[in-house]
This record gives structure tokens, sequence and C-alpha cells, in this order.
């Protein structure tokens, strides 16, 4: 009998081995992306929201579906908002934000149309156009307060824009890190550069939200502020996302722009001052992306508080997706770096030990 | 000389030279008595800037990337790649306006969360641009990698195909019929692939199968 127990022993020890070891290989590693979406999941729904948002550090100034359908932008191209953006641009900056980001980008000015428009080119009659929101740019940039969004092999702001802000060093990269199942769980914290490698977007609006210069370390970690960013991939920070869509306030740009409009600067004080701006886009198809909060979403919507217009009515339309506007995922990132609460995933040793002891408890 | 320059500069104001092509140069900065430009404009080749007295403008050129600080009185001729100046001071040099585009994207960071506003006539909403009549379409790009198609106005209808050469015909061409999958009719759908995407509507009477290609072409742009 104390030979049948001795033998089954051995069997489990050497099963649980095989099992925690076999976990731990290469072809499971999908399985360690899928324990963080578990994660993520499994804390929303027992504890629900951790904070109240209104006290997130970061904000988003969302380009959504109600902007679209609301004069003046209504009907018109986009690559004709930027004066408006930039009027909000300044009421935010002047409501006292420390900085703003761009994840949106426009590749092109209007006044670059090479349109013919009757004996002209319509770039030409447009000429002036867009002077209002370099100049917005370049006051904000001066100030440190601006900056703006590229995408590695892909598009960056217009050459006008880039001269309005100094040039790279208030551009930076909006790349975010892809898992091999297409996954977004990170993003990398710097890019290679000329002669130093250049911040990311998240990690340039941390660090100058906590007035801190990122360095790297010997073992090619980065530090910020005295926060070791942790991350089980090198160079990029593993995102710890709240549940549900109200965990980063965001506001809609309609009802911003008619806050410009009414000259309420102390809407922008008291909404704006001392956080971290975003503007970006929500909408219903473009710039979304899977994340480890896949299975944590909510119902997004520009639910901040209004200054001009009234909340948008629910969208009966709208419905509950896996995938969140690619926005949150930057403002994510920020805001985990500047709270100091990005993932800590564990290490193979421990990944295996823990592996070992559940194989052996089954 | 002095009269020569005067020519060239009446020369342009008469054919409106200056109006009809698209700017190549940004105005950075200005200080003093300048006609002609103001702070951040656009400037196309043949614009005349003239400088009074104590007067100063930057101009950045956007594809040359030379920069330059003109001072004192004179004119100032914008080119393609740098300026004509008579009489005022000039100072300038090439700075560093290449943004990392050119540096090497590993394949994991190749994806981005953003959103780009590309052109006149663009628009990010749901409302279709066209409508297919064929239940499978067929998608033109020359692009490779993820492509995908997701329905906009239902939740969880979503195809993700990986898009190699050997997949596409003619370098370009992606058949939905040849999987044999098939899209809801009267659904709204996105196809996209990287940062070009298409809306589309297919119509409620849309045919399965490989139908002619014209009525469920989507060009991806």
């Amino acid at each position: 009998m104390g030979r049948v127990i001795k033998r089954d022993a051995v069997a489990i020890i050497l099963v649980a081995l095989t099992c925690g070891i076999v976990s731990v290989l290469p072809p499971f590693n999908l399985i360690h992306g899928w324990s963080i979406d578990a994660l993520t999941a499994l804390r929303w729904e027992a504890f629900g929201t951790r904070r109240d948002p209104a006290s997130a550090p970061v904000v988003v100034i969302a380009i959504d579906e109600e902007t679209h359908q609301t004069p003046p932008f209504k009907g018109s191209p986009t690559v004709t908002w930027t004066t408006e953006v930039g009027r909000v641009l300044n009421a935010v900056i002047d409501g006292g934000a420390k900085v703003v980001g761009f994840d949106v980008v426009f590749p092109r000015s209007i006044e670059q149309s090479e349109l013919p428009f009757g004996d002209d080119l319509l770039g030409a009659r447009m000429r002036g156009f867009d002077r209002a929101f370099l100049r917005s740019l370049a006051k904000g940039s001066s100030a440190g307060k601006v900056v703006l969004g590229e995408v590695l092999g892909g598009d960056g702001p217009s050459p006008g824009q880039r001269i309005a802000v100094g040039q790279q060093k208030n551009i930076r990269a909006l790349n975010i890190y892809s898992d091999p199942d297409e996954v977004a769980r990170r993003v990398p914290l710097t890019f290679p550069g000329g002669e130093k490698p250049v911040p990311s977007m998240a990690l340039e609006l941390a660090s100058r939200a906590v007035d801190a210069e990122p360095t790297l370390v010997e073992d090619g970690d980065v530090t910020l502020a005295g926060y070791r960013i942790p991350g089980a991939v090198p160079n990029t920070l593993t995102l710890n996302f709240e549940g549900g869509g109200n965990d980063v306030p965001t506001f809609s740009f309609a009802d911003l722009r008619a806050c410009v409009e009414r000259n309420n600067a102390d809407f922008f004080h008291h909404e704006f001052a001392g956080k971290v701006v975003i503007f970006g886009t929500l909408l219903n198809s473009e710039d979304r992306k899977i994340t480890s909060k896949r299975f944590a979403t909510g119902l997004e919507g520009s639910r901040a508080p209004r200054c001009a217009l009234p909340p948008a009515p629910p969208n009966a339309e709208q419905f509950k997706r896996s995938s969140i506007a690619g926005v949150y995922v930057h403002a994510t990132a920020v805001d985990n770096l500047i709270a100091r609460d990005a993932v800590i995933e564990l290490g193979v040793l421990s990944v295996t030990i823990i592996a070992i002891g559940f194989a052996a408890l089954a | 000389m002095k009269s020569l320059f005067a020519a060239i500069v009446v020369f342009i104001g008469f054919t409106g030279l200056a109006a009809a092509q698209a700017p190549v140069a940004v105005v950075e900065d200005v200080q003093g008595k300048v006609t002609g430009a103001e702070f951040m404009d656009y400037v196309a080749p043949g614009a005349v800037i003239k400088l009074g007295p104590a007067g100063k403008v930057v101009l950045s050129y956007m594809k040359s990337c030379w920069r330059e600080t003109i001072t004192d009185v004179g004119t100032v001729i914008v080119g393609t790649e740098d300026s004509k100046v008579h009489l005022s001071e000039v100072k300038a040099g090439k700075v560093q306006c290449d943004s990392n585009q050119s540096q090497p994207v590993d394949r994991q960071v190749r994806e981005s969360a953003a959103t780009v506003f590309r052109s006149i006539g663009d628009d990010v909403s749901i409302s279709p641009q066209i409508t297919l009549y064929g239940l499978s379409p067929v998608v033109e790009t020359t692009g490779r990698g993820k492509l995908v198609v997701e329905r906009l106005d239902v939740k969880g209808e979503r195809y993700d195909v990986n898009l190699t050469a050997a997949s596409v015909v003619r370098g370009k061409f992606y058949d939905f019929a040849k999987t044999k999958t098939a899209l809801k009719p009267g659904g709204t759908y996105a196809v996209s692939l990287g940062s070009q995407r298409t809306v589309f509507l297919v119509d409620p009477r849309a045919e399965p199968g490989p139908t002619p290609i014209i009525g469920r072409l989507v060009r991806l742009k």
C-alpha cells in the first residue's frame, strides 16, 4: 500500500514538473498573454473601479461621432478642422494643462492642396488657413506643452506643423507593441533615435507631467523619476487597464469647441488644470484596438462634464465592443507611468513554480 | 544687378507665379517691419517678402530642410529649396528636420494606435463610401499585412486575413469568395489594412459566390 502511495506521489511530481516546465515553453506564450487579459477582467468584476475617474491624471479630448454630427464640423472635411483644434488647444493650455499630446495626425495641410481651382490651386486660395493652428502649436510647444504624434513607418505631421513645433524635439511615435496573437498589451518605452533612444509618446507625456527625464539604466530598463518601469518584454510597459468605459475622463471635442465660443475659461481651468491631455478619436470604426482589456470593456463615450452642449443622448445602436479606442492605450500608459502601477509580470522561474504548484494540486 | 532683381520681382508680381504653386516653406518668425509674410504662413515659390529697417524673417523650407534667418532692409524671393535675397543679410543652414520615419521599425511595433486625417474627403464616421452587390468582397490593395473586415452596425462579426504575396491575385486583389467567406446582406463593414480604410455597405439583395467583380470590388485607400 505504502509503495503504491509512494509511486503515485512520484508520478504526480513528475507530471506536475512536466506540466510546469511545458507551460513556460515558447509555444505556450499565448497563455501568458491570456492570463493578463483574464486577470484584468477578474479584477474588474471583483473590485470594480479602483478610483474616482475625476482624479485621473490623464484626460482625453475625443473627436467622436457627436463631433462629426455637430455644426460646424458636420459635413466638413477633417483637414479643415485645424483652426478649431488650435482654438481648443489654446484654451486647454491656458486652462493649466501640464502637457497636451496628439493621437491624431494631420499629415497634410489644406494649404498644400494641389487641386485645381479656377486658374489657381485650392491650396493657394486657402493661403493663411492654417496660420492660427500653426501659431497655437508654436506657442504651446515653445512652452514645452505640446507633443505631436507620428506613426513610424507611416504618417507624421505636415511639414508646416513640424516646423511650428520645432521639429523632432516635440514629435513622438504613436506605435504600440502587438503580442503574437495581435493583442496590444504593452507600449514601447523608447524607439531608436539618432544619438540616443527617443521616448515614445506615452513616456514623453508622463515625463513632462512629472518634470523628470526618463533614464536608461545599464540592463536596458527605463526609469522615470525613480520609478523603474517593469516589463517582461524589454523596453516596454505592460498596460494595467481599469475596466469599464469611464476609466479615462473623455470630453467631446464638439462641446469644448462650443465652450471656446462662449469664452468659458473657468471651465477649462476647472477641468484641465494639472492634467495630461490627449487629443484622439472615439469612433465606431477608426483606430480600434484589441487589448488586454478585451474582457473588461464598457460602453465608451464622452461622458466628462459638459460646458456648452447637452450630453449626447444614449445611442440605442451602440454596443459593448471587445476593442477600445486607440487613444486609451496611450492614456492608460501615461496613467500607469505617473501612478507607478504598470503590470508587473512574473519571471520564467516564478511562473514555472506556480504552474508546477497548480499542476500538483490538480 | 539691382535693376535685374527689381525686374524679377516685377515679373513675378505680374505673372502671379507665387499663387499658382504649392507652398514650399513656412515663415517661422517675423520681427520688425516685414511685408508679404506673416508668422506661421505657408509661402510658395515666387512669393516676395520685403524687409524694412530692423526687419527679420525666418524661413524654413519643408523639403530641403534649409533654414534662413534674414535681417535688415531688403527683398526676399522664395525659391523651391532656398531664397534669393537682395540687400538683406542671410544666415542659413540645414536643420535636422527628418522624422524618425526612416528608422527601421520592428515587426511587433509596426502597428500604431493613432488616427490619421489624410486629406480632403476623408470621413472617418461610419457612413459607407460604396455599396457591394456581392456577399464576398474583392479587396484591391498593394499593401501587405493584416487585413481586417469588421462589421460596424452589429457586434461580433470580424474577419482577419494575413495578406501575403501568395494570397493576392495580380499583386493586389484579394477575393473573399475563394475562401467562401460571405458577409451579411444589409451590413455595414469597414475593411482596413494599416492606416488604409474603407467603409462599405453590403446591399440587402447582394448575392453569394463569385459574382461579377465590379459589383464587389473594394479599393482600399
